[in-house]
């Protein structure tokens, strides 16, 4: 088994912006998570981005019917780091203290220079991005992911 | 090797893997583990390197990595430092600061004019005759240098990383390793650093025949080593102190950047030379270099040995080389008799002398000690003795290596019993134990280790208990106060860095550099690669002397960081060059597209061959004009503003008036800063009363966005804000034919009357979801396409696909600049700078001062009738070179810089090159010639024209046009 794993993933998002936000997705049967933590959903999760903001992956329609609130589709790229040394990886790409976040963590943080967001999986990270940086984090993120296999299968 | 000891108990070597390498041509062998010092001095190599300044023979200093006597060279790599780089097979040494070898340096005689050459002597001489002084700097150059660099050696990438825990333990000594152990035991994460290649520290060549050390040695190694809070670090230093306890910590594999909730620096002490005649003369060494040669690398340090003490550590060194069987031929001892008596007494039983109160007048020999003079301490130059030795171990006293606590805001005093700085304020999670805090007892730097850490403990839990940081520090001097000899010879040196003797700091303090931090601007005490560890004790000692006041009135230089010398590698680590690439991106490639830089986007500069540059864009200028061209917009900036206060939030940020844009429409959106100067533009589109839609200029989408974000939050406004910049990919379909190629793609009606120009609407374009703008940058009907970016690629080839009829081309920026500049339209950041208002950029009716506020509105009521400047349009001849005339050739008038040439480019519209200039505003007057100096210095003069260079009644973007195109 390799110490950590790449993988790439297109993944469709919906982000939801305004005030009757957190109404519309209850009446849709979502259960609000707190602020930054994530609420798994049978076919993704729904994370609380602002205080009425949202992010939500998920294949089931949505119906939105009031006035103040906004979707709008996301097409994120994500990445799943996944293996022992995932944390490896991200030191040396991010600042933030990989080993004090736990399972279901949202985090929004500069991954090796960009604006990045992860959702801690139980093993691993879901890691996401602006489409536009796509290719340049997953170059980045290849080229450590290697860094990191050599040094522990050596 | 004759100098190799028998096996030592706690030796580094590893005896079983032999190592061949060669220094300065000659071939010696070395044990694996073995740095290049120890290598040489184990093969009775004594001269080691030559001094910077006066190239004087130098060896083994201190061995406690930062020994400046011995930098070196190899075939790839420069700046080793001899007592730290391990000795690697095969490899090639040579001593850098010489200029035919080390024994045959060319200028080894510099020396003897030294006294031509005192404290200031560079900065006082060499000023006239001022045509001579390229002739000394590249003398002085080609003396100096220490190393060359070879530039065709293999890159070498070293990534950075990060970590993070409780806390840091900075030095593995006895008091390190106990603070480590309690913090660990205490529940925190600790990190335990040490630069030496083991931990131990002075436990393991100060102690090394103590019995108590004995005892307790394995133990207190192996609990931090098991210990699974611990991450012992070795090799490793810690090369700074930074905010919030952001620490550097330098390793083989390269820096860590470390944040901490506390740090116990337990980092030592340096052990400083005494200054006396020749006091650098290889065979001269500190008693604990000495002891770090016989423990770690089984090195005998010579057969006959003079000791200068001060300490009782010496008298323990002594001790120590009686036992690997030196000769002691005498010790002398800086201080009264009855400060050691036991050892005194002790030394006596074993035959060895003890000159009390005595001190080392000179070092003798040519290139290695053959004997020493010393006499009373008191009467310099009577009664003096000459003893024979080829060795000379000072331990005369130390320096607190304090550097962290420094940095980190830490304030030290002197301790006029210990002679010694020790810690005095230090601030909240910076805790320092150990020898450094001026405990010399092994058992009581156990205690202090362990004082550290519950105090750390305690900081970081919150508590507030009190604790005394001074209760394990010792009674006894350890430090001489004056470990200084004046000589009639001088070459007494203070600092082996840079050369630097007794006299020059006399000099330098009498001729009124009477500040440490002056003194060591004009002299460079402690400027050089060992940053003053073996000189700013004494350079300090000798300046409050100078002056008649105390240490503390004289106080301490600032160390900063890094501690030791880096690889330029190492700080560099790996780059993140960051590049966003649009939807289009392969299609750009598949079209040959030559790329440039936007800020982080890569954006087709032009299509086609590169060598034929200025044809493909012409083409491509051409291909819009007269048919049908597609450019990537996809690095507009692009944001959805919704709520109630959406349009009073772009009202109060643009000049324009945004309340009454009517739904469906867009408008030209310009914002200035406070100051009136114009920051960004690009457009706003009505979607509904409480949605609006605006893009914004590449450069500044992330800086419009927080503005935006800014704002809302300052006034309290209820808008939401999304910033789709990177989610939607955009393109501009533009040209005569744009209308008959969508037309029949989109499911609405894009007619004039059904959408005007200026319009914006939702439309699907082949089942893509879109959003369309009628706008015109480049002044032809054109329509802007914003999609999703997963549907960019599609929509891009559909376009191309459908618009093979019209001889459709994609242009790129340049080709969009030479449009956008045909039609006057401005580039914010291009055509304007950082003082440019609207009405300096001709465009007063983008400001609307009837509104009551927006931002910049009060500087921009000021300055509508008061401004120097403005923006002209002009053309060359029509059959003029050019091509000469570029971006930023100034305008001169009357010998004077009069203006700037903000854009130029041929125009194929016109036939000729055109541009813009900002220019003086008394010069600005249609038909006025203008001088432009080029690049070769020739002037070129060029035509003030109206703007704009086409189209100037915008027929190509109205309806009727666009009938007669049909």
């Amino acid at each position: 088994m390799i110490p950590v794993a790449l993988q790439v993933e297109q993944l469709p998002l919906t982000l939801l912006v305004g005030c009757d936000v957190p109404e519309v997705l209850q009446a849709n049967g979502y259960d609000l998570p707190e602020l930054m933590q994530v609420a798994r959903l049978p076919d993704g999760f729904l994370v609380r981005t602002g205080k009425d903001e949202f992010l939500l992956q998920s294949s089931k329609p949505l119906v939105a019917n009031l006035p103040s609130c906004w979707t709008y589709p996301r097409v994120d790229q994500a990445f799943v780091l996944q293996g022992e040394h995932w944390r490896e990886v991200m030191a040396y790409i991010c600042h933030m203290d990989m080993g004090q976040v736990k399972t279901d963590d949202w985090l929004m943080m500069s991954v090796a220079g960009v604006n990045a967001w992860a959702r801690v999986l139980e093993e691993g990270l879901l890691l996401g991005c602006d489409p536009s940086l796509g290719e340049y984090l997953h170059h980045t993120l290849n080229e450590t992911v290697n860094r990191v296999n050599e040094k522990f299968i050596k | 090797m004759r100098y190799r000891l028998t096996k030592q108990p706690l030796e580094w070597i590893d005896r079983q893997h032999k190592l061949r390498f060669s220094f300065e041509g000659k071939t010696f062998e070395a044990f694996e583990g073995d740095v290049i010092s120890s290598a040489l001095w184990a093969n009775n190599v004594r001269m080691l390197g030559r001094s910077f300044k006066y190239h004087r023979p130098r060896g083994l200093l201190s061995l406690a990595n930062h020994d400046v006597n011995v930098m070196l060279q190899s075939d790839n790599d420069t700046h080793i430092r001899g007592d730290v780089r391990a000795v690697q097979e095969g490899e090639s040494y040579y001593a850098t600061n010489t200029q035919g070898g080390l024994k045959q340096d060319r200028f080894k005689w510099l020396g003897k004019l030294s006294a031509m050459m005192p404290v200031g002597f560079y900065y006082k001489a060499f000023h006239s005759p001022r045509f001579l002084f390229p002739l000394w700097e590249t003398i002085i150059r080609r003396a100096a240098g220490i190393g060359k660099i070879n530039t065709d050696w293999k890159r070498r990438f070293t990534p950075k990383w990060y970590e993070h825990a409780d806390v840091l333990v900075v030095g593995a000594g006895p008091s390190g390793i106990q603070a480590a152990q309690n913090a660990a035991e205490q529940g925190m994460k600790v990190i335990l650093a040490d630069e030496n290649k083991h931990i131990g520290g002075s436990l393991d060549y100060q102690w090394v025949n103590d019995t108590d050390a004995a005892v307790i040695r394995q133990p207190l190694k192996q609990q931090v080593l098991d210990h699974p809070l611990i991450t012992v670090k070795t090799e490793t230093v810690v090369g700074g102190y930074y905010a919030d306890n952001w620490i550097p910590l330098s390793g083989p594999e390269g820096i860590a950047k470390l944040r901490v909730k506390a740090v116990i620096v337990a980092s030592g002490l340096l052990e400083q030379p005494a200054v006396f005649h020749n006091n650098d003369l290889p065979g001269v060494m500190l008693m604990s270099a000495a002891q770090r040669l016989v423990a770690r690398y089984a090195i005998k340090p010579g057969n006959k040995a003079v000791v200068l003490v001060a300490n009782e550590e010496g008298y323990r060194g002594v001790m120590d080389m009686y036992k690997v069987g030196i000769e002691i031929q005498a010790v002398v001892d800086l201080e009264p008799a009855e400060a050691h008596s036991e050892w005194v007494a002790l030394l006596n039983e074993k035959g060895i002398t003890v000159y009390s109160e005595y001190t080392v007048n000179e070092a003798c020999g040519k290139d290695s000690l053959d004997a020493v003079v010393i006499g009373p301490i008191d009467q310099p130059g009577i009664d003096t003795t000459r003893i024979d030795c080829d060795l000379l171990l000072m331990s005369v006293g130390w320096s607190p290596a304090a550097h962290l606590l420094y940095q980190a805001g830490g304030k030290l005093g002197y301790d006029k019993t210990l002679n010694q700085f020790v810690p005095g304020t230090l601030p909240a999670g910076i805790y320092a134990c150990g020898r450094v805090n001026g405990v010399f007892k092994l058992t009581e730097q156990l205690k202090d280790g362990e004082r550290a850490a519950q105090q750390c403990a305690a900081f970081i839990r919150g508590d507030n208990a009190s604790y005394d940081e001074g209760a394990f520090r010792d009674e006894l001097s350890h430090s001489s106060g004056w470990p200084i000899v004046a000589h009639p010879d001088g070459k007494n040196f203070v600092d082996f860095d840079e050369d630097l003797q007794l006299d020059d700091l006399l000099n330098a303090a009498k001729e009124g550099f009477d500040n440490i931090e002056l003194l060591k601007r004009f002299s460079t005490v402690g400027m050089g690669p060992s940053q003053g560890k073996h000189a700013n004790m004494n350079a300090i000692r000798i300046l409050a002397k100078t002056l008649g006041q105390d240490i503390d009135q004289t106080g301490s230089t600032t160390a900063r960081p890094f501690y030791h010398p880096v690889r330029l590698d190492d700080l560099a680590g790996t780059r993140f060059r960051v590049h966003r690439v649009s939807a289009m991106h392969q299609q750009h490639i598949k079209h040959q597209a030559v790329f440039m830089d936007a800020g982080t986007w890569q954006r087709p500069e032009f299509y086609g061959d590169k060598a034929r540059r200025e044809t493909m864009i012409r083409e491509e200028v051409q291909a819009v004009r007269e048919g049908l061209g597609l450019i990537d917009v996809s690095t507009l900036g692009k944001i959805e503003v919704m709520g109630p206060d959406a349009a009073c939030l772009l009202d109060t940020m643009y000049t324009m008036r945004m309340t009454n844009i009517k739904h469906g429409m867009t408008r030209y959106a310009l914002m200035v800063d406070e100051s009136g100067v114009i920051i960004d533009d690009g457009i706003v589109g009505k979607i509904s009363d409480s949605h609006y839609y605006l893009t914004a200029t590449t450069s500044h989408a992330d800086i419009t966005y927080r503005m935006l974000s800014r704002a809302i939050a300052e006034w309290g406004l209820d808008v939401r804000l999304s910033n789709r910049t990177g989610q939607q990919a955009a393109v501009n379909l533009a040209g005569p034919y744009s209308r008959e190629l969508l037309a029949p793609l989109v499911d609405i009606d894009i007619s004039d009357e059904a959408f005007p120009y200026l319009g914006i609407r939702e439309a699907n374009v082949q089942g893509i979801p879109a959003r369309l703008m009628r706008v015109g940058f480049v002044g032809e009907l054109g329509f802007e396409i914003h999609v999703p970016y997963n549907q960019g690629e599609s929509l891009w080839q559909l376009l191309m696909e459908k618009g093979k009829q019209y001889g459709i081309r994609p242009f790129g920026v340049e080709a969009q600049r030479r449009l956008r500049m045909e039609k006057g339209h401005i580039i914010v950041g291009q055509d304007t700078d950082g003082l440019t208002t609207p009405y300096e950029a001709g465009m007063p009716w983008a400001v609307h001062l009837k509104k009551t506020f927006f931002v910049g509105r009060q500087t921009l009521a000021i300055m509508k009738d008061n401004t120097d400047r403005v923006l002209v349009g002009f053309q060359l001849a029509a059959d003029g070179a050019s091509t000469e005339v570029l971006e930023s050739h100034l305008v001169i008038d009357n010998g004077e810089i009069r203006g700037r040439v903000t854009s130029v480019g041929y125009s194929p519209s016109c036939q000729r090159v055109i541009g813009m200039i900002m220019l003086d505003k008394q010069l600005a007057d249609i038909g006025t010639p203008l001088c432009i100096r080029t690049t070769s210095g020739d002037m070129v003069k060029a035509e003030q024209v109206s703007m704009p260079f086409y189209d100037p009644d915008g027929l190509r973007q109205k309806p009727q046009l666009d009938k007669d195109a049909a």
